[in-house]
This record gives C-alpha cells, structure tokens and sequence, in this order.
C-alpha cells in the first residue's frame, strides 16, 4: 500500500517537470532507438549474406581452391593453375565421404553468338555431376551426361539471361550458339541463380562439359577449384585435412611450406560472413552505446540539477515523514519511470525506421527482438543509475537543512 | 506530552566562534495545550521550534517525546512520529507549487503506513474551509489560501501535535486572522499547538506564553484562556 502510493507519487512528480522529463526522454530514446536499429540491421544483414551464401554452400561441402594466400571478401582470387583435374579426381577416388563432386573452370569474357544476336558470356567448365552439386534447376532440356564430357562433345546448357538475349521468346533447345567460332548445340537451360558472392552473375553463364572447355576452349590442364559433398557432416574437418595432405602430396609442398591452394570448410566460410558483418553487429552498437551512455549521463545530470533545485521539495517530505529510504526510492521510480517511457518509445521509434531503413536497402525486416530486450534493461539500468546517483546525495540532507 | 530540560544547540562555523542559539531551555507542555513561544528575530526560537518538532537534534539536554527520549530514538522512528504526531505550519508555506491542493495535502499520507487514507485530504481541505479549492495549483490560491492548505496538510494524518513558525508572518492582517482563528478552532478541538511568533498579538491566542531571548527562556506566562481577544 504505502509502496504504491510512493509509485504513484514518483510518477505524478516525474511529469510534473515536462520540458525536464521531454529531454531527459529524448536524450535515452535516441540511444535507444540507434541501437534497436543497428542490432537489428545487422542481424538482418547477417541473414541476407548467409541466405545468399547457403545457395551456394551448404554445410556438407568442402571447396577446394586453387592457389595460395587468405581470401577476402569480394576480392577475386587469383588462381595459379596448378590444380590440376587428376588432383581432384584423385581427392575424390582416395575419399569415401566424398559422394558428389564437381571441378570448375570458368573462362570469362567470351563472346557467345546465334541467330544473329551476340553477347559476352561467362563460359564454365563443370563436370556432369555439377547438376547434383549445385542443384541445378533445368527449366528445359536436360544436363550434360558424363558420355559427352568424355567424348569432348560440344554441348552447352544455357542459362536465363543468355537465353533472353540471344533467343528472345523462342525456343533454344536444339539451337546452336557459336564461341570463338566453335558451334555447340544447346540441350538444357537452367532457372534463375541470381549474384554469387563476389557479385558474378551466374545468369549469364554458358555450361559445357569441363573435358570440352578444357581441350577445346581453354586449352589448358587445370581448374580453378572443385566443390565436394560429403556424406558425413561430422567429419568434415577431417575430410578437409585429408584433402589437404592429399593435394599437398601430389604438389609435392615441403613440411613447412604454404598449401598452394585453399580449402574452404562451412565454417570458414562463417567467418568470413562473421568478418562482414563485425561493422554491423560489433562497430556500429558500440557507437549506438556511446550514444545512450551520452543520453544517460544527461539523465544523471539532469535528475542532480532536479534534487538541486528540489532540496526544500526533499526537505518538506522528510518534514512530513518521509525516510531517507523512502526519498531515495521515489526518486529511483522518478528516473526509471522515465528512463522507461524512453526505452520503450526508443524501441517504438527505432523499430518504425527501421522498417523503412530496410525498404530502401532491401534487406529482410528482421527486428533483433534480444536487441531490444537488451535496451529495454539498459534504459532500465540507466534509471536506476539517474536516480542512484541524485538520490545518495538527496538521502544524506537533514530536514532542517533542506527547509532552510 | 513535551518535557524538555536543559536543551542547548551550538552552531559552529569554520574560522568563527560558536554561536549557542538554544542555551539551556527547560519546558514541559501539556497535551491539549495551546502554546505561544515569543521572542526577537535571532532569538533562537525556530531553532527551539525545529528541535521540538524532531526536524533537529539537539546537543545536549533532555527532549522527553509522550514520555520517550527522542535523542535515543533513531532517524526513521523520527520520521514516523514526525509523520504520525506532528504537523507542521511553516512560514513560507513550502507547498509543492505544481500539484493540486489536494496533491499537496496527501504528502503525509504518501509517508503514513495507514492503510485507509481516501478521504482524508478533502475532509482536511473542508476543515479548512477550502473544499471547493481541492484542485487548485498554488499558484492559483491566495497567500491565506494557501497557507489553509499548509495547515489542511498538518491537519490530514490526525497529529497530536500542531507546530506553527510564524504562520501569519507573509500573510497580510486580515489572512492572518483567518488563519490564527483556524488555529483557535484546532485547539477547541483537542488539539496540543506550539505557535512560534514575535507578534504578540498573536501570542495572546495562546493559553501560555514562552518568551525566549538569546536562546534562553527568561519568562513563563501562564495566563487565562478569556484574555483571547474575540474575533
């Protein structure tokens, strides 16, 4: 009962300074509102790489890269083309997890013609399995078998934006299309993949059986890397490390030389997304925490400026009866009450950018719902602070002293 | 009801000599007493008035509270008795000027550990003859209003005792009156009232007059309720 009564009396003397409790509201909401808005970007970028990632790298893949040195985000590695086919052949043979698999050599830039139309198009070498590896979706037509890889046959699969450009509405299956003046026939196409990672658009892309790119487009004996599947997830790792041990044998690298090629397990890749996004989920909340931590000194100070100004206020309470304890409480229910109202308007405000914010960067709308009960105790603490602070100092005046 | 004896109450300052403001005080008032406590400005009788209130302690003497020495007592059971037994009426008001009447008359209720407080506040502003004002701001009542208030707050927890410090001392003749009438009806009703003044006028309220200079009591003047002027 009497605890009610001093709530009820914290909040009426919360507001009866307004202009007081508007900034003291303004200054933590803001800090409030940054960081629900930040946490939550982050998250949601975080899910937008990761989605976008997962399309091309599940959790029981190992890719196998060519050439040395760490990869950076959105970099291109340069390959050393000392991968060769037998390498990974070789990888594959020697390893019972591995259940699919698929080397790729890419050879950008080249110019595709039919029917009249020309365009410049990735070609890329993928071996007959790659329609398992990658999920290939075929739209129409089928994929390459691994007859025609051997045979060097000259087949291609297209995909959506090649077809548009240089079939328009017609049918391409059975068409040829030209390459450096070598014709190939095109018996599949494949839906819509969208950008990798490093920005590629793989819908520009012309499929052809990898022993074909290799003996007659590219002319060379390597590949840029290969991408397995494994049956077992729990061994991942281990599969990794043999397939290390495996290609550093057959490059024959010394004991305490560097891999000249990279491997990339599903946790290497989450560190390179955890790298990413450290901006949004690490650098950017630590300056949303300056922030509120600036908001939350202007409540301290402005609830010190409040007892200041109230000391007579104080003194007549203790007059009337009321206990240090009873001072100090009321003017902790003052602060929080305010520094509450603020969190949750933060919460509100944020939470109402933050669906435009996600509009103009079409990102997921993803509210980090830890975030926000994260600023939710802050605002509380900072309460609890504001009103600790003043009420120690209001809690030690006597009452003949603050009437005076 | 108050039994005091050999109060004194020195303040010190840095790099100035002592002042002793109370010097040795002894006095006793009974319950249902209406008490005036006179003398110059300087005199030292709020300082007497705020140690008999409990809102100061002495520094040495004996302060006997309904029989329980009030320097053994501690800073919370202070509160309450302040809270429970006494009710103030100061000078400048001291109302919180943004509430409402009613607001600043239930302070002490916020305090009391009693239960059933609703109604208390408006009976006290009707005592007062302010039940039409309850939701009014300070602000917008008159100096004698609003020292009514002051007293419909001393008024609400039901004390035994009423301290007044120069209650008419920023009110102009006619408020005044109002208010020391208050004080008379207050005391018709039972109540013990210590009244703090240097107008005799005033003072001949009361049915026993204090005179205190330099800290000292230099006269105990009993005298006969009929010497109350009428109003």
């Amino acid at each position: 009962m009497l605890k009610l009564r001093m709530i009820q009396s914290g909040f009426r003397t919360a507001w009866t300074h307004k202009v007081r409790a508007i900034f003291m509201i303004l200054s933590v909401m803001i800090g409030i509102a940054a960081m629900t808005i930040v946490l939550s970007l982050g998250k949601g970028t975080e899910q937008k790489i990761l989605s976008q990632v997962q399309k091309f790298f599940s959790a029981r893949t190992i890719m196998l890269v060519s050439g040395g040195g760490r990869m950076e985000p959105n970099r291109p590695v340069s390959f050393a083309g000392n991968l060769k086919l037998h390498d990974v052949e070789e990888v594959a043979q020697q390893l019972a997890d591995i259940t699919e698999w698929d080397a790729i050599l890419p050879v950008p830039g080249k110019e595709a013609q039919a029917s009249g139309n020309s365009t410049p198009v990735d070609i890329v070498g993928h071996t007959p399995s790659a329609e398992v590896v990658h999920n290939f979706v075929m739209v129409q037509g089928r994929f390459f078998s691994e007859t025609e890889n051997r045979a060097l046959a000259r087949v291609a699969v297209i995909t959506p934006h090649v077809r548009e450009r240089l079939f328009g509405a017609t049918d391409p299956i059975g068409q040829m299309i030209r390459i450096d003046n070598v014709p190939f026939q095109i018996i599949g196409l494949i839906g819509p993949r969208g950008m990798d990672p490093h920005g590629t658009d793989k819908d520009n892309e012309v499929l052809i059986p990898l022993n074909t790119v290799l003996r007659r487009v590219a002319n060379v004996d390597y590949v840029m890397l290969a991408k397995f599947q494994t049956s077992n997830e729990q061994r991942l790792n281990e599969t990794a490390e043999r397939i290390r041990s495996i290609v550093r044998e057959r490059h024959s690298i010394h004991q305490n030389e560097e891999d000249d090629f990279m491997i990339i397990t599903p946790v290497r890749v989450n560190e390179l997304i955890g790298n990413a996004t450290r901006i949004f989920n690490l650098y950017l909340p630590l300056v949303a925490f300056v922030s509120l931590l600036v908001g939350a000194i202007v409540v301290v100070n402005l609830m010190l400026i409040s007892v200041s100004e109230r000391v007579k206020e104080i003194g007549l309470r203790k007059a009337v009866g009321a206990t240090s304890r009873d001072i100090a409480l009321q003017l902790l229910i003052e602060a929080s009450s305010i520094t509450i109202v603020s969190g949750l308007a933060g919460i509100v405000v944020g939470v109402l950018l933050l669906t435009q914010i996600v509009k103009l960067m079409s990102l997921p709308f993803t509210v980090s719902w830890s975030a926000v009960i994260l600023c939710f105790i802050i605002s509380a603490l900072v309460g609890i602070a504001a009103g600790y602070v003043p009420a120690r100092k209001a809690a030690g005046l006597t009452p003949v002293e603050s009437l005076r | 009801m108050i039994s005091v004896s050999d109060l004194c109450k020195t303040y010190k300052k840095a790099n100035a000599t002592p002042i002793t403001v109370v010097n040795n005080v002894s006095l006793s008032i009974e319950r249902g007493e209406f008490t005036a406590i006179v003398g110059p400005s300087g005199s030292g009788k709020s300082t007497l008035m705020n140690i008999l209130g409990l809102l100061d302690v002495s520094d040495s003497g004996s302060y006997l509270f309904e029989g329980r020495e009030v320097s053994k007592m501690s800073v919370d059971e202070l509160a309450e008795i302040r809270n429970k037994k006494i009710g103030f009426v100061f000078q400048q008001f001291h109302l919180l000027p943004k509430i409402s009447a009613k607001e600043n008359v239930e302070l002490p209720l916020i305090y009391s550990r009693r239960n059933d407080i609703s109604g208390l506040a408006e009976k006290a502003l009707s005592q007062v003859g302010l039940g039409d004002r309850m939701n009014h701001t300070s602000a917008e009542l008159s100096g004698g209003q609003q020292q009514r208030v002051a007293v419909a707050r001393a008024l609400v927890n039901d004390p035994d005792v009423i301290l007044a410090d120069e209650p008419t001392g920023n009110l102009d003749s006619a408020s005044g009156t109002e208010i020391m009438d208050v004080f008379k009806q207050l005391h018709s009703n039972g109540k013990t009232i210590i009244l703090i003044t240097h107008d005799m006028n005033n003072a001949s309220y009361a049915q026993k007059i204090l005179k205190i200079v330099d800290g000292t009591i230099t006269e105990q003047n009993a005298k006969p309720q009929t010497l109350n002027p009428e109003p």
